[in-house]
Protein backbone atom coordinates (compact mmCIF):
# COMPACT_ATOMS: atom_id res chain seq x y z
CA UNK A 1 0.00 0.00 0.00
CA UNK A 2 0.92 3.33 -0.91
CA UNK A 3 1.05 6.31 1.77
CA UNK A 4 -2.05 7.94 -0.14
CA UNK A 5 -3.47 4.54 -0.30
CA UNK A 6 -3.05 4.44 3.56
CA UNK A 7 -4.48 7.58 4.74
CA UNK A 8 -7.29 7.42 2.00
CA UNK A 9 -8.20 3.57 3.50
CA UNK A 10 -7.57 5.34 7.37
CA UNK A 11 -10.08 8.60 6.87
CA UNK A 12 -12.63 5.84 5.49
CA UNK A 13 -12.17 3.18 8.39
CA UNK A 14 -11.34 0.66 5.35
CA UNK A 15 -10.72 -2.42 7.24
CA UNK A 16 -8.26 -3.63 5.05
CA UNK A 17 -6.18 -0.73 5.71
CA UNK A 18 -6.41 -1.43 9.42
CA UNK A 19 -5.43 -5.44 8.27
CA UNK A 20 -2.03 -4.31 6.54
CA UNK A 21 -1.24 -1.74 9.57
CA UNK A 22 -1.56 -4.26 12.16
CA UNK A 23 0.66 -6.79 9.62
CA UNK A 24 3.33 -4.14 9.76
CA UNK A 25 3.26 -2.18 12.90
CA UNK A 26 0.94 -5.00 15.32
CA UNK A 27 4.01 -6.55 16.74
CA UNK A 28 6.19 -2.78 16.88
CA UNK A 29 3.09 -1.69 18.96
CA UNK A 30 2.84 -4.93 20.89
CA UNK A 31 6.36 -4.45 21.89
CA UNK A 32 6.23 -1.00 23.40
CA UNK A 33 2.48 -1.93 24.99
CA UNK A 34 4.08 -5.47 26.48
CA UNK A 35 6.81 -3.50 28.01
CA UNK A 36 4.84 -0.74 29.41
CA UNK A 37 2.39 -3.11 31.17
CA UNK A 38 4.24 -5.69 31.74
CA UNK A 39 1.43 -8.52 31.37
CA UNK A 40 0.45 -10.61 28.18
CA UNK A 41 -3.37 -10.50 28.82
CA UNK A 42 -3.02 -6.77 29.71
CA UNK A 43 -1.32 -6.02 26.57
CA UNK A 44 -3.51 -8.07 24.17
CA UNK A 45 -6.33 -6.14 25.38
CA UNK A 46 -4.52 -3.02 24.84
CA UNK A 47 -3.45 -3.20 21.16
CA UNK A 48 -6.98 -4.27 20.32
CA UNK A 49 -8.14 -0.90 22.61
CA UNK A 50 -4.91 0.69 20.46
CA UNK A 51 -6.43 -0.46 17.04
CA UNK A 52 -9.42 0.04 17.57
CA UNK A 53 -8.95 3.98 18.37
CA UNK A 54 -6.59 4.26 15.14
CA UNK A 55 -9.73 3.00 13.34
CA UNK A 56 -11.95 5.12 14.82
CA UNK A 57 -9.35 8.14 14.55
CA UNK A 58 -8.00 6.99 11.25
CA UNK A 59 -9.78 10.08 9.63
CA UNK A 60 -7.86 12.68 11.79
CA UNK A 61 -4.34 11.45 11.13
CA UNK A 62 -2.49 13.95 9.21
CA UNK A 63 0.26 12.68 7.18
CA UNK A 64 2.12 16.12 6.96
CA UNK A 65 2.18 16.45 10.78
CA UNK A 66 3.32 13.10 11.44
CA UNK A 67 4.68 10.07 10.49
CA UNK A 68 2.04 6.97 10.42
CA UNK A 69 4.63 5.04 13.08
CA UNK A 70 4.68 8.64 15.16
CA UNK A 71 0.86 8.75 14.73
CA UNK A 72 0.46 5.31 15.84
CA UNK A 73 2.92 4.82 18.79
CA UNK A 74 1.80 8.17 20.39
CA UNK A 75 -1.97 6.16 20.73
CA UNK A 76 -0.54 2.61 21.84
CA UNK A 77 2.21 4.49 24.26
CA UNK A 78 -1.36 6.67 25.64
CA UNK A 79 -3.51 3.63 25.77
CA UNK A 80 -0.67 1.71 27.81
CA UNK A 81 0.79 4.31 30.23
CA UNK A 82 -3.47 5.30 30.74
CA UNK A 83 -3.99 1.74 31.91
CA UNK A 84 -1.06 1.72 34.16
CA UNK A 85 -2.38 4.86 35.78
CA UNK A 86 -5.90 3.06 36.26
CA UNK A 87 -6.48 1.90 40.09
CA UNK A 88 -6.97 -1.76 39.02
CA UNK A 89 -3.61 -1.96 37.89
CA UNK A 90 -1.96 -0.26 40.80
CA UNK A 91 -3.54 -2.39 43.07
CA UNK A 92 -2.03 -5.29 40.76
CA UNK A 93 1.10 -4.25 40.33
CA UNK A 94 1.60 -3.88 44.35
CA UNK A 95 0.61 -7.74 45.00
CA UNK A 96 3.24 -8.20 42.30
CA UNK A 97 6.52 -7.57 43.19
CA UNK A 98 8.28 -9.27 40.27
CA UNK A 99 9.43 -6.91 37.67
CA UNK A 100 9.83 -8.73 34.77
CA UNK A 101 8.41 -9.09 31.57
CA UNK A 102 5.82 -11.76 31.06
CA UNK A 103 6.66 -13.95 28.42
CA UNK A 104 5.17 -17.14 27.54
CA UNK A 105 8.46 -18.99 27.74
CA UNK A 106 7.99 -20.92 23.96
CA UNK A 107 7.61 -17.71 22.48
CA UNK A 108 10.93 -16.56 24.54
CA UNK A 109 12.20 -19.76 23.26
CA UNK A 110 12.70 -18.53 19.75
CA UNK A 111 12.11 -15.13 19.36
CA UNK A 112 14.54 -12.52 18.68
CA UNK A 113 12.76 -9.38 18.42
CA UNK A 114 11.96 -9.06 21.99
CA UNK A 115 15.61 -8.94 23.35
CA UNK A 116 16.05 -5.72 20.56
CA UNK A 117 14.75 -3.06 23.01
CA UNK A 118 16.45 -4.22 26.15
CA UNK A 119 19.82 -5.20 24.18
CA UNK A 120 19.79 -1.70 22.65
CA UNK A 121 18.45 0.46 25.58
CA UNK A 122 20.85 -2.08 27.78
CA UNK A 123 23.97 -0.76 25.80
CA UNK A 124 23.39 2.82 27.06
CA UNK A 125 24.46 4.05 30.01
CA UNK A 126 22.21 3.98 32.91
CA UNK A 127 21.70 8.12 33.11
CA UNK A 128 20.65 7.63 29.56
CA UNK A 129 18.66 4.53 29.87
CA UNK A 130 16.67 5.88 32.75
CA UNK A 131 15.72 8.76 30.88
CA UNK A 132 14.09 6.63 27.84
CA UNK A 133 12.38 4.26 30.36
CA UNK A 134 10.75 6.92 32.15
CA UNK A 135 9.85 9.05 29.71
CA UNK A 136 8.52 6.55 26.65
CA UNK A 137 7.70 3.67 28.36
CA UNK A 138 6.92 5.45 32.28
CA UNK A 139 5.34 8.48 30.77
CA UNK A 140 6.97 10.81 32.96
CA UNK A 141 7.26 14.01 31.71
CA UNK A 142 10.62 16.65 31.96
CA UNK A 143 9.42 18.10 34.75
CA UNK A 144 8.67 14.87 36.65
CA UNK A 145 12.19 13.91 35.50
CA UNK A 146 13.81 16.80 37.01
CA UNK A 147 12.44 15.79 40.43
CA UNK A 148 12.48 12.51 40.42
CA UNK A 149 15.84 12.25 38.99
CA UNK A 150 17.10 15.49 41.08
CA UNK A 151 18.91 17.12 37.73
CA UNK A 152 18.04 20.39 36.55
CA UNK A 153 15.54 20.54 33.60
CA UNK A 154 18.02 22.06 30.96
CA UNK A 155 20.30 18.58 31.78
CA UNK A 156 16.79 16.66 31.19
CA UNK A 157 16.91 17.19 28.03
CA UNK A 158 20.48 17.52 26.78
CA UNK A 159 21.13 14.14 28.42
CA UNK A 160 17.52 12.84 25.79
CA UNK A 161 19.51 14.42 23.10
CA UNK A 162 22.34 12.41 23.77
CA UNK A 163 20.31 9.33 24.56
CA UNK A 164 18.42 9.56 21.56
CA UNK A 165 21.67 9.83 19.18
CA UNK A 166 23.80 7.00 20.99
CA UNK A 167 20.61 4.62 20.15
CA UNK A 168 20.55 6.32 16.02
CA UNK A 169 23.98 4.94 16.21
CA UNK A 170 23.41 1.60 17.82
CA UNK A 171 20.31 0.85 16.08
CA UNK A 172 21.91 1.35 12.85
CA UNK A 173 24.40 -0.91 13.79
CA UNK A 174 23.71 -4.46 11.28
CA UNK A 175 22.81 -6.79 13.96
CA UNK A 176 19.62 -4.62 14.84
CA UNK A 177 18.89 -4.21 11.38
CA UNK A 178 18.96 -7.88 10.65
CA UNK A 179 16.56 -8.34 13.29
CA UNK A 180 14.19 -5.87 11.82
CA UNK A 181 14.72 -8.05 8.28
CA UNK A 182 14.20 -11.01 9.80
CA UNK A 183 11.51 -9.60 11.88
CA UNK A 184 9.93 -8.13 8.33
CA UNK A 185 10.03 -11.61 6.63
CA UNK A 186 8.20 -13.36 9.65
CA UNK B 1 17.04 31.35 20.11
CA UNK B 2 18.14 30.06 16.55
CA UNK B 3 16.87 26.86 14.89
CA UNK B 4 19.22 25.30 15.76
CA UNK B 5 19.64 25.89 18.77
CA UNK B 6 16.25 25.08 19.53
CA UNK B 7 16.88 21.53 17.28
CA UNK B 8 20.08 20.57 19.51
CA UNK B 9 18.17 22.11 23.24
CA UNK B 10 16.68 18.55 23.28
CA UNK B 11 13.44 19.29 23.27
CA UNK B 12 12.46 17.67 20.26
CA UNK B 13 13.70 14.45 21.53
CA UNK B 14 11.52 15.07 24.77
CA UNK B 15 8.54 15.57 22.16
CA UNK B 16 9.39 12.43 20.48
CA UNK B 17 9.44 10.20 23.51
CA UNK B 18 6.16 12.18 25.21
CA UNK B 19 7.60 13.82 27.92
CA UNK B 20 6.46 17.67 26.66
CA UNK B 21 3.42 18.89 28.52
CA UNK B 22 0.63 20.55 26.71
CA UNK B 23 2.32 23.92 26.11
CA UNK B 24 5.40 22.43 25.14
CA UNK B 25 3.68 20.10 22.73
CA UNK B 26 2.25 23.04 21.14
CA UNK B 27 5.34 24.80 20.82
CA UNK B 28 7.23 22.05 19.34
CA UNK B 29 3.98 21.49 16.70
CA UNK B 30 4.29 25.25 16.00
CA UNK B 31 8.20 24.89 15.45
CA UNK B 32 7.88 22.35 13.42
CA UNK B 33 4.96 23.51 10.95
CA UNK B 34 7.19 26.79 10.52
CA UNK B 35 10.84 25.26 9.84
CA UNK B 36 11.39 22.20 7.99
CA UNK B 37 14.72 21.94 9.50
CA UNK B 38 12.89 21.34 12.83
CA UNK B 39 10.33 19.31 10.93
CA UNK B 40 13.35 17.04 9.82
CA UNK B 41 14.82 16.48 12.71
CA UNK B 42 11.69 15.43 14.41
CA UNK B 43 11.20 13.10 11.82
CA UNK B 44 14.21 11.66 12.27
CA UNK B 45 13.65 10.81 15.29
CA UNK B 46 10.41 9.51 15.40
CA UNK B 47 12.48 7.79 12.52
CA UNK B 48 14.88 6.50 15.53
CA UNK B 49 11.96 5.34 17.86
CA UNK B 50 10.11 3.32 14.95
CA UNK B 51 13.41 1.35 14.48
CA UNK B 52 13.80 0.83 18.35
CA UNK B 53 10.19 -0.21 18.19
CA UNK B 54 10.94 -2.74 15.71
CA UNK B 55 14.00 -3.61 16.99
CA UNK B 56 11.58 -4.65 20.13
CA UNK B 57 9.02 -6.09 18.60
CA UNK B 58 6.85 -8.40 19.88
CA UNK B 59 4.38 -11.01 17.69
CA UNK B 60 1.24 -10.88 19.30
CA UNK B 61 -0.56 -14.53 19.72
CA UNK B 62 -1.99 -15.00 15.86
CA UNK B 63 -5.45 -15.39 17.00
CA UNK B 64 -5.30 -11.40 18.06
CA UNK B 65 -5.65 -10.10 14.59
CA UNK B 66 -9.28 -12.17 14.15
CA UNK B 67 -10.03 -10.95 17.44
CA UNK B 68 -9.22 -7.71 16.99
CA UNK B 69 -10.65 -7.35 12.92
CA UNK B 70 -13.76 -8.38 14.75
CA UNK B 71 -13.98 -6.27 17.15
CA UNK B 72 -13.69 -3.02 14.64
CA UNK B 73 -16.66 -4.80 13.02
CA UNK B 74 -18.62 -4.83 15.57
CA UNK B 75 -17.82 -0.91 16.55
CA UNK B 76 -18.97 -0.43 12.68
CA UNK B 77 -21.65 -2.03 12.91
CA UNK B 78 -22.62 -0.16 16.31
CA UNK B 79 -21.74 3.05 14.65
CA UNK B 80 -24.05 2.30 11.59
CA UNK B 81 -27.11 2.28 14.55
CA UNK B 82 -26.09 4.89 16.52
CA UNK B 83 -27.23 7.24 14.49
CA UNK B 84 -30.99 5.96 14.59
CA UNK B 85 -31.64 5.58 18.67
CA UNK B 86 -29.26 8.73 19.14
CA UNK B 87 -31.84 10.58 17.07
CA UNK B 88 -34.92 8.86 18.61
CA UNK B 89 -33.58 9.51 21.75
CA UNK B 90 -32.90 13.46 20.65
CA UNK B 91 -36.90 13.75 19.77
CA UNK B 92 -37.71 12.05 23.27
CA UNK B 93 -39.49 14.51 24.65
CA UNK B 94 -42.49 14.51 22.09
CA UNK B 95 -41.98 11.35 21.35
CA UNK B 96 -42.88 10.52 25.08
CA UNK B 97 -45.75 12.70 25.34
CA UNK B 98 -47.47 11.62 22.33
CA UNK B 99 -46.80 7.85 23.54
CA UNK B 100 -48.43 9.50 27.13
CA UNK B 101 -51.38 11.00 25.61
CA UNK B 102 -52.18 7.65 23.49
CA UNK B 103 -51.32 5.66 25.89
CA UNK B 104 -54.29 8.19 27.96
CA UNK B 105 -56.66 8.60 25.06
CA UNK B 106 -56.51 4.74 24.90
CA UNK B 107 -57.56 4.48 28.73
CA UNK B 108 -60.31 7.07 28.52
CA UNK B 109 -61.60 5.05 25.36
CA UNK B 110 -61.54 1.20 27.19
CA UNK B 111 -63.34 2.88 29.91
CA UNK B 112 -65.77 4.51 27.95
CA UNK B 113 -66.29 1.53 26.19
CA UNK B 114 -66.73 -0.91 28.88
CA UNK B 115 -69.36 1.24 30.44
CA UNK B 116 -70.94 1.48 27.28
CA UNK B 117 -71.05 -2.32 27.04
CA UNK B 118 -72.19 -2.40 30.89
CA UNK B 119 -75.06 -0.42 29.73
CA UNK B 120 -76.06 -2.50 26.94
CA UNK B 121 -75.75 -5.57 28.60
CA UNK B 122 -77.75 -4.05 31.77
CA UNK B 123 -80.31 -3.12 29.10
CA UNK B 124 -80.11 -6.37 27.09
CA UNK B 125 -80.99 -8.13 30.47
CA UNK B 126 -83.78 -5.74 31.07
CA UNK B 127 -84.80 -6.57 27.20
CA UNK B 128 -85.03 -10.60 27.92
CA UNK B 129 -86.72 -9.78 31.11
CA UNK B 130 -89.59 -7.37 29.54
CA UNK B 131 -89.63 -9.63 26.60
CA UNK B 132 -89.95 -12.95 29.61
CA UNK B 133 -92.88 -11.06 31.04
CA UNK B 134 -94.23 -10.28 28.36
CA UNK B 135 -94.27 -13.99 27.20
CA UNK B 136 -95.57 -14.88 30.47
CA UNK B 137 -98.08 -12.26 30.50
CA UNK B 138 -99.38 -13.28 26.76
CA UNK B 139 -98.97 -17.30 28.17
CA UNK B 140 -101.31 -16.50 31.02
CA UNK B 141 -103.86 -14.20 28.46
CA UNK B 142 -103.91 -16.70 26.11
CA UNK B 143 -104.51 -19.36 28.62
CA UNK B 144 -107.58 -17.67 30.25
CA UNK B 145 -108.43 -16.99 26.87
CA UNK B 146 -108.41 -20.53 26.16
CA UNK B 147 -110.52 -21.49 29.49
CA UNK B 148 -112.64 -18.96 28.50
CA UNK B 149 -112.82 -20.51 25.56
CA UNK B 150 -113.52 -23.84 26.93
CA UNK B 151 -116.32 -22.67 29.20
CA UNK B 152 -118.15 -21.35 26.16
CA UNK B 153 -118.03 -24.49 24.35
CA UNK B 154 -118.95 -26.37 27.44
CA UNK B 155 -122.90 -27.76 27.20
CA UNK B 156 -123.24 -27.71 30.48
CA UNK B 157 -122.49 -23.58 30.18
CA UNK B 158 -125.76 -21.58 30.31
CA UNK B 159 -125.90 -17.87 28.27
CA UNK B 160 -127.55 -15.14 30.76
CA UNK B 161 -129.13 -12.15 28.80
CA UNK B 162 -128.79 -9.03 30.52
CA UNK B 163 -130.78 -6.49 29.57
CA UNK B 164 -132.11 -3.07 30.42
CA UNK B 165 -135.25 -2.67 32.56
CA UNK B 166 -138.10 -2.03 30.54
CA UNK B 167 -138.55 2.39 30.33
CA UNK B 168 -134.70 3.23 30.50
CA UNK B 169 -133.00 4.48 27.85
CA UNK B 170 -130.09 1.98 27.72
CA UNK B 171 -129.86 -0.35 24.58
CA UNK B 172 -127.33 -2.46 25.62
CA UNK B 173 -127.22 -6.19 26.29
CA UNK B 174 -124.93 -7.90 28.22
CA UNK B 175 -124.57 -11.91 27.84
CA UNK B 176 -123.24 -13.51 31.16
CA UNK B 177 -122.17 -17.35 31.06
CA UNK B 178 -122.68 -19.49 33.76
CA UNK B 179 -121.00 -22.53 34.24
CA UNK B 180 -121.87 -24.66 38.08
CA UNK B 181 -120.49 -27.62 37.08
CA UNK B 182 -117.24 -25.75 36.52
CA UNK B 183 -118.35 -23.00 38.93
CA UNK B 184 -117.10 -20.23 37.17
CA UNK B 185 -119.05 -17.45 35.39
CA UNK B 186 -118.23 -14.97 32.77
CA UNK B 187 -119.24 -11.97 31.49
CA UNK B 188 -118.95 -10.28 28.26
CA UNK B 189 -118.61 -6.60 28.30
CA UNK B 190 -118.01 -5.26 24.55
CA UNK B 191 -121.24 -3.38 24.58
CA UNK B 192 -121.30 -1.77 27.97
CA UNK B 193 -120.50 1.95 27.51
CA UNK B 194 -118.53 3.61 30.72
CA UNK B 195 -120.30 4.53 33.79
CA UNK B 196 -120.90 8.10 34.15
CA UNK B 197 -118.30 10.40 36.02
CA UNK B 198 -118.72 9.51 39.36
CA UNK B 199 -120.51 6.20 39.35
CA UNK B 200 -119.55 2.75 38.84
CA UNK B 201 -121.56 -0.26 37.09
CA UNK B 202 -121.81 -2.94 39.74
CA UNK B 203 -122.87 -6.72 39.48
CA UNK B 204 -125.05 -8.68 41.42
CA UNK B 205 -126.18 -12.20 41.68
CA UNK B 206 -129.88 -12.87 43.05
CA UNK B 207 -130.43 -15.47 45.53
CA UNK B 208 -133.44 -16.07 47.39
CA UNK B 209 -134.41 -12.58 46.08
CA UNK B 210 -131.39 -10.87 47.58
CA UNK B 211 -128.93 -8.94 45.79
CA UNK B 212 -125.74 -10.31 46.47
CA UNK B 213 -122.76 -8.15 45.01
CA UNK B 214 -120.39 -9.83 42.61
CA UNK B 215 -117.96 -6.73 42.43
CA UNK B 216 -118.21 -2.92 40.90
CA UNK B 217 -117.18 -3.80 36.87
CA UNK B 218 -113.59 -2.58 36.14
CA UNK B 219 -113.59 -1.32 32.47
CA UNK B 220 -110.11 -0.55 31.76
CA UNK B 221 -108.88 -3.84 29.60
CA UNK B 222 -110.97 -3.20 26.06
CA UNK B 223 -108.76 -6.00 24.68
CA UNK B 224 -110.97 -8.17 27.34
CA UNK B 225 -114.02 -8.02 27.07
CA UNK B 226 -114.85 -12.11 28.72
CA UNK B 227 -114.33 -10.68 32.43
CA UNK B 228 -114.53 -13.61 34.77
CA UNK B 229 -116.64 -12.51 38.18
CA UNK B 230 -117.34 -14.32 41.21
CA UNK B 231 -119.73 -18.04 41.13
CA UNK B 232 -122.64 -17.73 42.80
CA UNK B 233 -124.19 -20.96 42.73
CA UNK B 234 -127.83 -20.57 43.59
CA UNK B 235 -127.84 -17.18 41.61
CA UNK B 236 -131.36 -16.78 40.63
CA UNK B 237 -130.56 -13.83 37.88
CA UNK B 238 -127.98 -11.60 37.49
CA UNK B 239 -128.69 -7.52 37.74
CA UNK B 240 -126.14 -4.32 36.64
CA UNK B 241 -126.64 -1.48 38.90
CA UNK B 242 -125.14 2.12 38.52
CA UNK B 243 -123.83 3.26 42.08
CA UNK B 244 -121.78 5.65 43.71
CA UNK B 245 -118.02 4.78 42.78
CA UNK B 246 -116.83 2.41 44.61
CA UNK B 247 -120.11 0.50 44.71
CA UNK B 248 -122.45 -0.08 47.17
CA UNK B 249 -123.58 -3.04 49.45
CA UNK B 250 -126.66 -2.76 48.49
CA UNK B 251 -128.00 -1.69 44.64
CA UNK B 252 -128.92 1.72 44.22
CA UNK B 253 -129.99 1.98 40.57
CA UNK B 254 -131.08 -1.12 38.98
CA UNK B 255 -130.36 -0.42 35.47
CA UNK B 256 -130.54 -3.90 33.87
CA UNK B 257 -131.68 -7.97 34.80
CA UNK B 258 -130.97 -11.17 33.25
CA UNK B 259 -132.99 -14.25 35.02
CA UNK B 260 -130.76 -17.62 34.66
CA UNK B 261 -132.14 -20.45 33.37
Amino acid sequence: MTQDQLIQGLSNGDNKTIAWLYDHYGAALFGIILRIVKDQELAENLLQDTFVKIWKAGSTFDGQKASLFAWMQRIARNTAIDATRSAIFKQRAETDQSDVLVYKPEEAAFNPDHIGVRDVLGQLDDKYRILIEKAYFEGYTQQELEQELGIPLGTVKTRMRQAMQILRQLLSETAVLGWWILFTYL
Amino acid sequence: MNVEQYIQSGILEAYALGACNTAEQAEVERMAAAYPEVKTALDAIFADLEKMAFAGAVPPPPALKDRIMEAIAQAQTVGQEQPAPSTASKGSPLWLWLMALFILAQGVLVIYLSTQLFKAKRQMTETEQRMADCESRQQQQLQAAQSQLALLADPATRLVRISPLSGRSETWQLALYHNPTNAKTLLHLATLPPAPAGKDWQLWAIVNGVPQSMGVIALQNQAQPLLNVPFVAQAEAFAISLEPAGGSTLPTEVVALGKAG
